[in-house]
Order: structure tokens, then sequence, then C-alpha cells
């Protein structure tokens, strides 16, 4: 896919080239086998990915109408969520994208009805065009009584220029190269005559009818931009969420405190680190041992930057040790976390995703700390930035735990237990543990930190009831 | 040795032999010295008052005022008399023949004089000598600066809340060994020391049949009672043990059931016959109550092994493995999941016993846990023991507080009751009662977190995995345009023992290694042991009939 890369495998940074080089359908192609080979795995990435192919579908979906966009959205999405089911926050990101498109159509109608839409792009125009013709063809079988008055009132204006302004628009999306123009417009010809076959005779309906032009042209117009400035504010808010998490971490840890942590997570250390910057405390950290302590010593000896990452996701290259911060860290390996708890006056733990009923899927070895902490009536506060709250509820609690190396349980060279070991050995990279163990989240949105009671609220929040179904 | 020896060293060494008869007024040195003893024996007498009953604590501790009074006196008679004995103890130490002479020796002067190198022989005061013997290790002395600072820095590595775990002393070593120590008993400390011989019946039957040696070897200095004097002489060896390893609650167990054994031969007996005694006394007792207790329990508890089961265990316990080895063999269909855990990996060795018996054996790690007690209907769960506590409280290795809780909590979820089962010896039963893991428990070497890296790797060279790390990770460096995935395994090594090698350098940076947790009796529903199976609450029942806790009282 990449030949001009110089590591050995793909991951996220060819990704990002693919994504500027390539068209769209490769694009998403590779970043689908890139899921699926877990050469792009944890939340953040997954969502950082999800986020780039979103932004760039909308941005190479020319007719900007919002049933188009979703359409689209949606179709790349679903692809994203079968290739990792075991992320859901490539879910999650796909709702959210889907959810900024409804409200941005929203607000267009809104503003359409009280008629203070007033700043039309003439750029766009073709663009509103061909959106307007699948308006109009959708229309016609959805009934959406608003919509489609206003949509069909605005046809007429810019069919004129319709043939020659279409090239110049494809210069308006930023990054993209000559070369992937023709793909992308091969894929748009091919991929509208199913699409528009119902619409070919619109513009004889159009013809007919003499409405206000200039404000309809307005509002599709808009449309794009405004949902490619949402979608780019996802990203940010991703990049920002550890910072923002961090926010509430005086609120929670007071000095001298003994807070137990597990696995290696940069939003647990940034939240220590800002509660370090102001109070003493003692931190245990147990080591999570065959997938993650390597990078939990890592963290601990803030020589990070050698493991994976991070040109990429610019924050995460940046990880100060705690010690650093004038903490005292106790690393214990897994097995003494029952022993130590009883010592703990809070755990704080990052999750792999939240569900909306409270239940988390975390790395493997978390669900044995939490009954730890349940036991010994340790308070647990989960960190869990918006990518991670999923609306999923979990039915099939075992489908979201995926499975690793198992060589890194039982090294191969060990013949004699390797061939001797019955029904295989398993290496669960994730636990799933059931709603009611966690006391508190913290999330990156307004009510910073969530009892585990009002988290379906803040979940339902985040998506449209009309995403939840991908 | 000679002291010439002890010349590369910087200065700690030849210092106190040369300093301190010098200068009067450094008459203080041997006074730290002489309180420090004290302060080791109290220390010992103290971690002796947990093992034993207030009888032995209150023998223990009159004998340790004892040696402080004479110590100090000693100290004040000069640093004449003390450089005496160092130099006495200089051309003594040596080969190991002359151990067993040694008790002898000065009791042909005055029994004053004969408790003097005794308990200059306690390893607090073995541990001090070592630079004299064995030169190449440094050692923390008051003057020397360098060491010294290294020993901060050494405290400073200790978790606050586990400093009471921390040895006092240096850990026994080779060369730390006083001269009265037996060579059987030099070699077992060593042994437990580094973990070669581990497990509560191992160690307690090894530590048995070295005293055993020690007894045979035994000989009574003339007017003294073998009653009085091999006690006082065991006491040596005891300390020496606990010094390479703290004592388990089976040979504290044992300990103290053989010196009650001593105490109370009979003075008109002729030293063969008590030796004869006592040997046969200690045979007795191993075989019953380690080998047959062992047989019982593993028959009773194979018992409870039906067809179909699924039975979970944790690290690493004879008795257990015993128990499947036994049910297996009687023909039962089950199936064993071992469940391991860093840093030891006592399971592997279990799980390739099991296999090599023909069991069908799972294995996995305690972060699987949750998966596996969620997946695998398990059926029982197996834990061996290294003490039941009076208030029913397992102490066992790190981790199976764990075990039991997830079995006992997940089956729950699923109103299913999977039954926590304790194989535990008598032995190892103990009056104690603890609430929490932490005061009762054993710290095992912290860098033993360290270097898991090379786990997987054949070269165990840690030195030659960096070299071929190195380059690598240079280059990616240097490229910038490294992909996240491309690191491997070698990578990842280099960057960990970047990481955490050099933790002791790293301030406020600790690695724990703790070595039991105590699990709480509602995690267990049974104990078996040689007397029946029970409720782990009737624990304190089985002390009585056995008197464990009052033997000496």
């Amino acid at each position: 896919m990449a030949p001009t890369m110089p590591s050995l495998t793909p991951g996220f940074t060819t990704f990002q080239r693919v994504l500027s080089t390539e068209s769209l359908d490769s694009s998403t192609t590779f970043l689908v086998s890139l899921l699926k080979r877990r050469q792009i795995k944890g939340s953040k990435r997954c969502a950082v990915a999800t986020t780039l192919l979103l932004l760039r579908t909308v941005e190479l979906t020319k007719q900007a109408d919002s049933d188009r966009l979703i359409q689209r959205v949606s179709e790349v999405g679903k692809k994203l969520i079968e290739a990792a089911p075991h992320e859901p926050a490539v879910g999650n990101i796909v709702r959210r994208v889907l959810g900024i498109i409804r409200d941005e159509d929203e607000d267009d109608l809104v503003g359409t009805r009280t008629g203070e839409d007033g700043s039309p792009t003439s750029e766009t125009g073709s663009d509103s065009i061909a959106a307007l013709e699948l308006a109009q063809s959708r229309a016609g079988s959805h009934s959406i009584p608003s919509s489609l008055s206003t949509r069909t009132a605005a046809k007429a204006s810019p069919s004129p220029q319709r043939g020659t302004t279409r090239p110049p628009l494809m210069s308006s999306h930023t990054g993209v190269p000559g070369g992937a123009r023709p793909v992308t417009s091969m894929f748009s010809i091919i991929s509208h005559p199913t699409m528009r076959a119902p619409g070919v005779d619109s513009p004889t309906h159009r013809s007919g009818t003499a409405t206000p032009q200039m404000t309809a042209s307005g509002i599709l117009s808009n449309l794009r931009p405004e949902v490619i400035k949402g979608i780019k504010e996802i990203i940010d808010e991703i990049n920002a969420a550890d910072d923002e998490i961090s926010a509430a971490a005086l609120e929670q840890i007071h000095p001298q405190e003994t807070i137990v942590t597990y696995s290696s997570s940069l939003t647990v250390q940034r939240f220590l680190l800002k509660a370090a910057s102001k109070r003493k405390f003692t931190v245990i950290h147990a080591e999570a041992y065959p997938n993650n302590h390597l990078k939990t010593h890592a963290l601990l000896t803030g020589t990070h930057d050698t493991a994976e990452d991070e040109d990429n996701l610019p924050n995460d290259s940046f990880s100060k040790p705690l010690t650093s911060a004038g903490i005292s860290v106790v690393m214990i390996p897994d097995s003494a976390v029952f022993a130590v708890m009883s010592r703990a006056t809070k755990v704080v733990l990052d999750a792999h995703a939240v569900l909306t009923d409270g239940s988390l899927v975390a790395v493997s070895g978390s669900k044995a700390v939490i009954k730890a902490a349940r036991f010994h009536r340790v308070p647990v506060l989960v960190v869990a930035p918006t990518y991670k709250l999923s609306p999923a509820y979990p039915y099939e609690p075992h489908e979201l735990i995926e499975y690793g190396d198992a060589g890194k349980v039982l090294p191969f060279q060990d013949r004699e237990l390797c061939t001797g070991v019955e029904t295989g050995v398993r290496n669960p990279l994730y636990d799933f543990i059931e709603a009611g163990h966690v006391d508190l989240f913290v999330t990156n949105q307004v009510p910073a930190v969530v009892s585990a009671g009002y988290l379906y609220r803040v979940v339902r929040e985040q998506y449209h009831d009309e995403d939840l179904q991908i | 040795m000679p002291p010439s020896d002890g010349v590369p060293v910087t200065n700690g060494t030849t210092q106190p032999s040369g300093d301190v008869p010098s200068k009067e007024s450094k008459k203080s040195k041997p006074r730290p010295d002489g309180s420090a003893r004290t302060a080791t024996e109290q220390d010992i007498a103290e971690a002796g008052a947990g093992v034993k009953l207030t009888g032995a604590l209150l023998k223990k501790q009159k004998a340790a005022e004892k040696a402080a009074r004479r110590a100090e006196k000693v100290a004040e008679k000069g640093a004449h008399a003390q450089q005496q004995a160092q130099t006495q103890t200089q051309t003594q130490a040596g080969p190991s023949g002359t151990k067993l002479e040694t008790p002898r020796r000065p009791s042909t002067t005055k029994r004053e004089s004969d408790t003097v190198p005794h308990h200059r022989r306690t390893p607090s005061s073995g541990a001090r000598q070592l630079p004299i013997r064995g030169a190449a290790q440094p050692q923390p002395q008051p003057q020397a600066s360098a060491p010294h600072e290294k020993e901060k820095r050494h405290e400073l590595n200790r978790v606050p809340m586990f400093s009471h775990l921390y040895p006092k002393e240096k850990r026994a070593t080779l060369a730390g060994a006083g001269r009265e120590i037996h060579p059987a008993v030099i070699a077992l400390g060593l042994q437990l020391r580094d973990y070669v011989i581990c497990g509560g019946n191992a160690r307690c039957v090894a530590t048995l049949l070295a005293f055993k040696m020690v007894i045979k070897t035994y000989t009574t200095p003339p007017a003294v009672a073998l009653s009085r004097h091999l006690l006082t002489h065991l006491n040596h060896q005891i300390a020496y043990l606990r010094n390479a390893r703290p004592l388990s609650t089976s040979q504290g167990n044992s300990i103290r059931w053989l010196k009650n054994l001593i105490s109370t031969q009979p003075v008109e007996s002729t030293d063969s016959e008590a030796k004869q005694s006592l040997c046969e006394a200690i045979d007795l007792y191993i075989r019953e109550r380690i080998t047959l207790a062992d047989e019982v329990i593993a028959r009773e508890a194979t018992e409870r092994i039906e067809d179909g089961d699924v039975v979970l265990t944790y690290a690493k316990s004879s008795i257990v493995e015993k128990t499947l080895i036994n049910a297996h063999r009687q023909g039962k269909k089950f199936r064993v999941i071992v469940i391991d855990s860093r840093p030891m990996f006592e399971g592997k060795n279990h799980a390739r016993s099991l296999i090599r018996a023909g069991l069908k054996v799972q294995y996995a790690l305690l972060t699987a846990i949750a998966d596996i007690v969620d997946q695998e209907s398990v059926t029982k769960c197996f834990l061996g023991a290294s003490a039941m506590l009076g208030n029913g409280k397992l102490l066992s290795r790190a981790g199976s507080a764990m075990v039991a809780m997830m079995v006992k909590e997940c089956s729950r979820n699923k109103s299913r009751n999977v039954p926590v089962i304790v194989l535990c010896e008598t032995v190892k039963f103990s009056a104690k009662a603890v609430l929490d893991s932490i005061i009762l428990n054993e710290l095992g070497d912290a860098d033993a977190l360290v270097d898991s890296a090379q786990s997987g790797v054949f070269s165990t060279n840690p030195s030659l995995a960096a070299a071929t790390a190195a380059p690598s990770k240079g280059g990616s460096k240097k490229s910038g345009a490294k992909d996240k995935d491309e690191d491997d395994s070698d990578d990842k090594g280099a960057g960990s023992n970047k990481g955490l090698e050099e933790w002791k350098d790293q301030p406020g940076l600790f690695l724990l290694n703790i070595m039991y947790d105590v699990t709480p009796a509602e995690f267990l529903d049974l104990v078996i042991c040689e007397l029946g199976s029970l409720p782990p609450e009737a624990v304190p029942v089985v002390n009585g009939v056995h008197g464990d806790d009052q033997a000496l009282a």
C-alpha cells in the first residue's frame, strides 16, 4: 500500500499519508485493513483515524446534501465498524460525525425558515446543485415536508454554473493531489447513477417552480463547511481530552492519598500529574503483565518516547514521569494488587470503552483490580474521554473482549509447556467489567465528573437517537 | 583471613582494626557497636515473638538482655579486648572445619568469655566482618562515605509503607556466616535466600534436616547441660537462617517444637542418648507432620475432585500438585487451570509437572483471571498455603487473594458457588491473626521485577540484547517517520531495560515485590488439613488440638 514507507509495517503515519494521497475508497480500504490487522489500535488512535477518514469523506462528497452526507458517512462508517468491532471508539466517532451532520442540517432548516441565512458561497454552487438534485429525488421518496419545500425552492439559480465549476471545486479540497482526482470523480460517477436515477427528471420539475433562490442555495452550500468544521472540532476535542479530564484532578485527589492505578494510560498519567502539580500523594502502579508492562515501565521512568507512537498524536509524545513531579510511585506486580489495596484511598483507571449502563471494557486485569477495590471499599474513578463513551449495551459482553498474542503468556520457546497445555493459551487484551462497580466517571464534557447512574444521560447526549444503530 | 585482603576496599574494612585501638578517644566506637548488636538481638527477639509465644519470647528476651549487658561490659573493658576479639576471629575465621570446635574452645575459660564470641557471631556481627573476609563486597560502615551514601540511597528506595519488612541487616552470605554456623545450615541458608528451596513444606523439612545434622555433630561443652547449650547453639543457626530469608510459619512452628523438645531433654541423659532421641524425634516429626499429613490431605482432597471438574489453582503448591496427580492416577477425568503471575512464575513449573503426569492443563496469567473465570466453567479452586492464620485468613503466595476473590465474585454473578479449598498441613497453622497483607509479609527482590523483557528471548545476556536493540532505536529516532507498530520485542526490551534497570537512581520510584498476601476468610470455603476438613474459622480449634501456639507457654 505504501511503498515509500521506511517502516516495515504500516500504521498510523502510513494511514495519514495514504489518506492525503489516495482516493477515498482506497483510503477506506486501507484503514479497514489496518484496523483488521490491529495496526491501528487503541481507542484514541482509532478515534483519530476514523475522524480523519470521515473528514475526508465529507470533503470529497460533493453533493453536500445532508442526506447524502449521512449516507456516505454511514457507508464508510459501517465498513470501519465492521472491521473493528473490538474498537467501540470507531463507532462512537461515526455516530458523532453523523450527529454533527444532523445538527447542522437542523440548524440550516431553522435558518431557512426564519430566513436568516444570508451567506451563500458561490464556489460551492455546483455542489449544491448536485446535492439539490439528490435532495429532490430523496425528498420524493421520503416525505419530509419542510425540507422538501425548501429544497425544491432552491434548485434553479446555480444550474448555469454546473458544467463549468466542477473542476475548480475539486481544488477547494485541501490536500487533494492531482492524481487522486480522477479516481474520486470516477467513484462519484460510478456511484451516482443508482442514487440519481430517480432524480434525472428533476430539472423538469424544478423548472416549473418559481421561488426564492438565494437563501436556499445558501443553506446547501453552508452545510458541508460547517460539518467539516465540526469534525475538525472532534479531532481537537480528542486531542485535548486528556487535558480537559485532568482539570478535574484537583477536585478528586487530596494530599497524602494513596492512589492505585493499573496498566499504562496517558490519560491517567496526565490526570495524576495535574494533581501532583499541587499536591503530594503516593501512586501505586500495577504493571499489567503480559501486554502492557513494558509500556507501564516506560511510563514510570519517562522513557515513553521510544515506545510506539506518537509523532501523529502530538500530545502523546510528551509524558513526564510522575516521579519528576515529586510523587512517589510504587510499582507492583499484578499479584500484589489485592495486598496493597487495603491501603489505597482511590483507584484511578483508564477504560478502553465505557458503555451506556456504566459497564467498562478495560485492559485485562482491570476487573480484578476493580473487584479488589470493591472488596476494600475503595472508590474507583474511571477516566473516560467522550470518544470512549459508547451507546451500546453489553448484550454479549464477551464479544467485546479481544485476544492477543498467546506467545506473551507462554513463550513459544517453551516447547514442553506450549505443546502440553490443553485448549491453547489465551491472552485476553480486555476485561469486561459489568456495571455498578465504578463510582465516578471523569469525562471531558461539561459535567466533567459523572456518577455511574447519570452516565447514560451523558452518553445519550453525545449521539443522535437515529444513529444508535448504524 | 589476613587484613591485607581488606586493603583493596576503600577504607571501611581496614580501618576498624587499625584505627580503633590506636585512639582511645574512639572508645565510643565499640559502644555503638554493642548497642547495635543489642538492637539486632532485640529485633530478633521481637521477630521471634511473633513466632513463639510468651515463654519463648521471655527466654529470648532475657538472653538478649544478658547478651547486651555482656556486650556492654566487653565494650567498656576497652578497645583492647575488642581488638583481641577481632584478631581472634580473624585467625579463626577460616576453614569450616574449625566451626565445630569453636563453641567448645572459649568455654574452657569462663562462661562469660564463652558467650562473647557467640554473640559476636550473630549474623549482624558476621555481616560486619564481611569486608575482612571477602574484600569484594563493599560494606556500609559509618566511616566510609561512599558506601554510606549508597546505603542511604538504598534506604530511599524502600517503600515507606513496607519499611518494616526490609531486612535490617545484609542478607546472609557465605562469607558472612559465623564460625559456629554449621555448614549444612550455611548451605540451606543460601538455598533459602536464592529461593532454591522454596515453599512452606520444603523449607520446613530442609530446616529440620539441617538441624538434625547440627545436632548430630554437636558436642556439649563440659559443665553445661545439653538442653541449655544446644539451644543457644541452635539459636545462632536459626538467626542465620532467618537472616537468609524470614522464617515461614511452618519453619517457625517446627523450630519451636524442636526447641521445646531440646529444653525438655532429661538432664541426666548422655549426649549421645539425647542426640539420638532428638534425631529420631525429628524424623518422626517430618514423617508425621509433613509426609503423612500430605498423604492424608491428598487423599481427602482427591475425594473432592469429581469427573468433569475444572480445577483452578494458583502458582505452585506441593500439596495441590500431589492432590491433582493423585486424582489423575485414580482415573478421574478433570481439567486443571494453572494461574500464574510475575515475577516468580512458579505456575510454569507446576503446569510442567502436571503435564508430565499426564493431566489436562491450561495455563493463564493472573491478568486473564476474569476471562478464565467467565469463560471456563471453573468448578473448584485449590489453593496452597504458607500459613493459615488464627482468624481464618489464608497467608499464601501473592495473588492467591485475587484468584480466590475472582472465583468467588464472578461465580456468584452466575449464581454458582465455586468452592475455594485450601490444602494446608497443621504445621502451617498459626495462632497469629492479621487483618491485612502488610503486617505479615515478606519482600522479594525488587530487581526481579525489572528484567522481564528477556523472558521470551533465548539469549539471557542483557547487554547483548541491548546492543542489538540500540541501533534500531537510534535509527528509528533519526528517521522520525518510524511507525508506531514497527518496534518489536527487541526495541521494547531495550526501552524497558533503559527504564527500569536504573530504577534505583530515580528518586521517588519504588519497586515492590511482596511475596504473600492474605486472603480473607470469606473467600475460602474449606480448609483441608490432616485432621480433616474444616471451615476457615475453625483454624484456632486445630491450634488448640495441636498446641502449636502454646508449645512453650
